[in-house]
Order: C-alpha cells, then structure tokens, then sequence
C-alpha cells in the first residue's frame, strides 16, 4: 500500500504543514517559500522508504529535514535573482506574524530562532533539540540562553 | 524566560498557518504525484514554485506549445522536472517541432542528458494562466565541465541589466553576463560597506546564503533570441566568454 494514499496524506498535511510552514518561517524570515518547503519535505517522505517507530520518531524526522531543506532553499539562490519588471503582481503568500515580539525574535541569529522555536513552541528539552541536529547540549544551550538575553536587552525601554 | 514572552511568541505561532485552500493544493499535488509515479513508473517529481522574476534569469526551455488564457496574467510559474536525465540523446529531443539541439558542439562538448520541464504560469489567485513544456540540456567535455543549454519563449520577460558584454553574430545580439555570487554561511552575518555598496551599484554581484564558509561563485552565460526564442548557455565552470559565444553562433547558423 504506497506510503501516500489519500488517508495518510491528509493526515501528514494536518499534522505538520503548518509545523513546516513555522520552522521555514524561523529560518528563512518569509513564508513565501513555506509551501515549496512542504511539497520537498513531503515527496522525500514519499520518495524513501522510511518506517517509523513512533510519532515522535516521524516528527522528528520532518523537523530535520525541513531545517535541511531551508538550506537547500538557501543554496539555490541562483534561481531566486530578481530581474526587474515595470510592474509586478503582489504573489498570494501565507501572511506573516506581525508583532513586537516577532520583529524582536527574527532579529536574533538562525540558530537561536529555530532553538526558541523548538524549545518555546514544540516543547522539545535541550537534550532532544541537541540530538536532533547533532550538536552538544550546551552549544544548544548556549543559543537559547544567548537569546533570551539579546531579547531581554531589546526589550528594555 | 517570562511567562508572558512564552504565551505572546505561542500566540504569534498560532496565528500562522497556511489556508485550507492551500492545504487542499498541496494535499492533491501529493497524490498527483504518488500516481503519476507509479503509473509512469519514473521516480517523483520535485515540484517547486519560482517567482517569475526568478523564472526571468532562470533556465526554462524549449517550448512544445503554449495554452493561452488570454485573460489572465502570469504572476508566478510552477515546474517540476525529473531529478535525473530524461532523454540520453539529442536526437530523442529532437522528435517534436521543437527547434532541434546539437549533439556536440566544435569545442567538444558534447550531450550529456536532457530533461522535459513542465511549467505552469499562474495568476495572482493561483489559477492557471499559461502551461508549456520546456526542456534543459546539459553538454560536458572531457574535463566534466558543464554548460547547460536552455530555450525559452519568454512570454514578456526582458532582461535589463547592462551586459557584461555584447557581440553581434549573424545579425544577431548575444549577450554576455558574467554574474559573482557571494555565498555566505549565515544570513545574520552584517555585510561590510563594500559589500554592502557592491549590492546597491553592481547588478551582476549577488550575496546568497548556505554554504559552510564565505565563498565566491561565478556564473558565466550567453543568451540571445531567435524566432521567438530565448537561448541562454550558462555555466559555473571556469569557461571563458568567447567558448560561450562560439556556441552561441554553432546554435544561430
């Protein structure tokens, strides 16, 4: 039974399109790429032959591969020169958060942003967010206590 | 950290989402392509949306025929293409009435693969507005450089940058452009005021992000139109402007 029947695509799109669409947010700081960024997650899901042990296992999974697949977004960027139009359509894109807090938070370094995230939002501990993505605990440590102290500093009056 | 900094960040998460309409788009796509996989027994395809700003300078291609909707107005292309070589041979692409591709050029390059690229131009409301299959072409030599051949029919786009440099070659005016890409390793780096002053007066220097250090990358390409077609040779290889222009005239006469 292929991996990507009607059911199980309905569930991957409710469970973690906008998981997706917020960590391509944290590290690329638009969304208009956010929905390419699911499609490429997606269709290595469907494309590998990956069997999972348990929920937390698939999420993780996706989690990783988003944040390589941000990359990825980064490296083509050949494709993404602009030229230059006499008037050019706004592009339909999913709206941004539009808060001091969020103005604040994206002016912090990537790898803070997606520790913020994964800590603050996703409830993932250092020990998970360090295993995910290969580093030591106190590198990620590090990031989430350098930010809180960058938006704490930013916050002052 | 403050509760209320945790509550307001949820929050601001919370509140972005994509639209249902969307994940209904993507959910269809996704079957799509799990059918058409299985039913041409071919790998999936990676589907990816550019900006048709993007799409301007990008490597679309040959041009097997045009849907025209009149009414609407392109905002931006969807394509999807193989990973790998569709056609092994430039006679396999040259069976339509497509204008045909060489097998080898003089200098020695030579066909090294080609693949069909199906675009779609799209309205603001993401509604078909043009659909066309386009093909990409790769050439080698001997020393594994690579220059990909690309032909387009670009609808309205129009390149207006100042060329690097320009010949004429059988009437026609060839372009040169030589582009410099800074990539860098992290977004968040502050650019210097060189950098910085380069971006705002040099339209042939770009500054991306993503590689493990700061590294220069240069691409060189030629492009020219005839009959209706946009031909653009490019390359990332160390290769000079006159083999480039050299091909360009094998591909006019």
């Amino acid at each position: 039974m292929p991996y990507m029947d009607s059911k199980n695509a309905d569930r991957l799109i409710q469970t973690y399109a906008d998981m997706i669409l917020r960590i391509s947010y944290m590290y690329l700081k638009q969304t208009y790429d956010a929905e390419d960024i699911c499609q490429d997650v997606f269709l290595k899901l469907l494309s590998g032959n990956y069997h999972f042990d348990s929920p937390e296992h698939e999420k993780s999974w996706i989690i990783r591969t988003t944040v390589n697949a941000c990359k990825d977004h980064l490296r083509t960027s050949f494709w993404k020169r602009a030229a230059e139009w006499d008037s050019v359509p706004e592009i339909p894109v999913t709206p941004e958060p539009k808060s001091e807090l969020m103005d604040l938070v994206m002016e912090l370094p990537r790898n803070y942003r997606i520790s913020i995230y994964l800590h603050y939002y996703e409830g993932y501990q250092v020990k998970e967010i360090a295993a995910m993505f290969g580093k030591t605990e106190n590198a990620v440590s590090t990031y989430l206590r350098r930010g809180r102290n960058k938006l704490r500093k930013m916050m002052e009056p | 950290m403050a509760r209320d900094f945790q509550e307001e960040f949820r929050e601001s998460m919370n509140a972005l989402h994509f639209r249902e309409d969307v994940k209904d788009r993507m959910h269809n796509k996704l079957l799509l392509s799990q059918r058409e996989s299985a039913e041409r027994k071919e790998p999936i395809m990676k589907k990816w949306t550019f900006s048709r700003a993007a799409a301007a300078v990008a490597a679309c291609i040959m041009i097997t025929g045009i849907t025209a909707f009149a009414a609407s107005r392109i905002a931006y292309y969807t394509a999807s293409s193989r990973a790998d070589y569709e056609y092994k041979t430039a006679s396999e692409m040259n069976t339509t009435d497509m204008p045909s591709v060489p097998e080898a050029f003089d200098n020695g390059f030579a066909f090294a693969g080609g693949n069909d690229v199906h675009v779609e131009g799209k309205d603001e409301s993401g509604a078909t507005a043009g659909k066309w299959t386009d093909l990409s072409v790769e050439y080698k030599n001997d020393s594994d450089q690579t220059i990909t051949l690309s032909m387009t029919a670009r609808p309205d786009a129009e390149e207006t940058r100042k060329a690097t440099e320009t010949r004429t070659i059988e009437g026609f005016t060839v372009r040169f452009d030589r582009d410099e890409y800074l990539v860098l390793p992290d977004e968040d780096d502050e650019l210097d005021a060189n950098t910085k002053d380069r971006l705002e007066k040099d339209d042939h220097f770009f500054v991306s992000y993503g590689s493990e250090h700061a590294e220069t990358v240069f691409y060189n390409g030629v492009s020219f139109e005839k009959d209706g077609i946009l031909y653009y040779l490019y390359t990332a290889d160390d290769i000079s402007s006159d083999v480039l222009f050299g091909m360009a005239a094998e591909l006019i006469r």
